[in-house]
């Protein structure tokens, strides 16, 4: 059975709003369901990633969210929080039970294209420049996950505070003092890394 | 681009942008999407071969329930009717064994909600012994049928033994 096969339907239920979407998947309508994950999946993904510093596990999480919505769609109340903070408030919860569980594997998975992909016609200055992103990763990864979380939905997935308050249950005061001291530590953090390289360069060269 | 400078609030923001940039390009492997919507299929199945569909109101969810135990009662009574014909004259047989299966735990407890997996795997009578599990099966068989409970985070949380 492929989704969003009726061409007509898939127009339809592209333009709903997402409150209507999920009205629909509540219902059991499989078109909007498909289309709520086409628009949705990708940021979860994005998130859970970021999150996590593994594709597989943002896959898992991915997963079990949109099986939550699948499950629950009736239970969302659209006077609470946007459809975007209620799915970040369930990948939060399972990332964060991932990496509870985890703790040990989580690290960079190495050899991932998509980890640098790089657009500048220059080698040189594409290679600078993947080396430092995957620096910045290394280092987003390494915060304590209340920080990381708030830093990645606000300044990466360009979150509003309100939302990003809404789905992580604090204060809007509390997300902007915790992104405050996200940046902090991952510019410390980014300094150690980029002396700990010219560290090892030398000894290279005295070598 | 120049390596990060300490207190260079711009670098960052430089390397925020490259990054936003690089993350637009990724999106969930379409894997994940068969999956999700194969969920949805089975989840969809089971509302249709149960009979009930989710849009169903409660008024017919009652009616429909209502009309199933009185079929059920009405099949209950003439079964034992049948019975008791039958049975005159011949001695009750012994009620054949069920294959019993035997729950060994091995891992963590299963958490609330977990969603587990079973993992069916084949193993020599001798090599269950050397586990401290005993088949009733003991070494008469070749294999036996063990089912492997693997938790979400993929460690096994307990052994089926199968008959």
């Amino acid at each position: 059975m492929s989704d969003l096969a009726n061409p007509h339907a898939a127009d339809t239920v592209a333009q709903d709003s997402d409150q209507e979407l999920m009205r629909q998947t509540a219902a059991g309508n499989r078109t909007a369901f498909a289309a709520l994950y086409l628009r949705h999946s990708g940021s979860v993904y994005r998130f859970a990633r970021l999150m996590t510093g593994s594709g597989t596990a943002a896959e898992d999480v991915v997963q079990e969210v949109f099986l939550v919505v699948m499950r629950d769609a009736s239970r969302f109340d659209p006077g609470r929080a946007s459809l975007a903070s209620y799915l970040y408030g369930i990948a939060r919860h399972h990332t964060r039970r991932r990496l509870l569980r985890q703790r040990r594997f989580v690290a960079l998975e190495a050899g991932d294209p998509m980890h640098d992909a790089t657009t500048d016609a220059d080698p040189a200055s594409d290679a600078v420049r993947a080396c430092e992103l995957r620096r910045l990763r290394r280092a987003i990864v390494a915060l304590p996950s209340r920080y990381r979380e708030v830093l990645v939905m606000c300044d990466l997935q360009d979150v509003s505070y309100a939302d990003a308050a809404s789905s992580l249950g604090c204060a809007l005061g509390t997300i902007r003092s915790r992104l405050h001291r996200a940046r902090e530590l991952l510019k410390t953090k980014m300094r150690r890394a980029e002396q700990s390289t010219s560290v090892q360069r030398s000894i290279r060269c005295a070598v | 681009m120049k390596p990060l400078e300490p207190s260079d609030d711009e670098k960052l923001t430089d390397l925020f942008e490259c990054l936003r940039e690089d993350e637009a390009q990724i999106e969930a492997p379409a894997h994940v999407r068969s999956a999700v919507m194969a969920a949805w299929d089975a989840q969809r199945d089971s509302y249709v071969v149960s009979g009930f569909s989710r849009t169903d109101n409660n008024k017919t969810v009652f009616w429909r329930s209502a009309a199933a135990m009185a079929a059920g009662v009405v099949l209950a009574v003439t079964l034992a009717r049948l019975g008791r014909e039958l049975q005159v004259g011949i001695p009750p047989a012994a009620a054949p064994q069920a294959p019993s299966a035997t729950l060994h735990l091995v891992g963590g407890p299963i958490a609330e909600g977990e969603a587990v997996r079973v993992v069916r795997v084949s193993m020599a009578p001798a090599m269950l012994a050397s586990l401290g599990v005993r088949s009733t099966a003991g070494d008469l068989v070749e294999s036996v049928d063990v089912d492997v409970i693997v938790g979400e985070d993929g460690v096994a949380r307990a052994i089926r033994v199968g008959m």
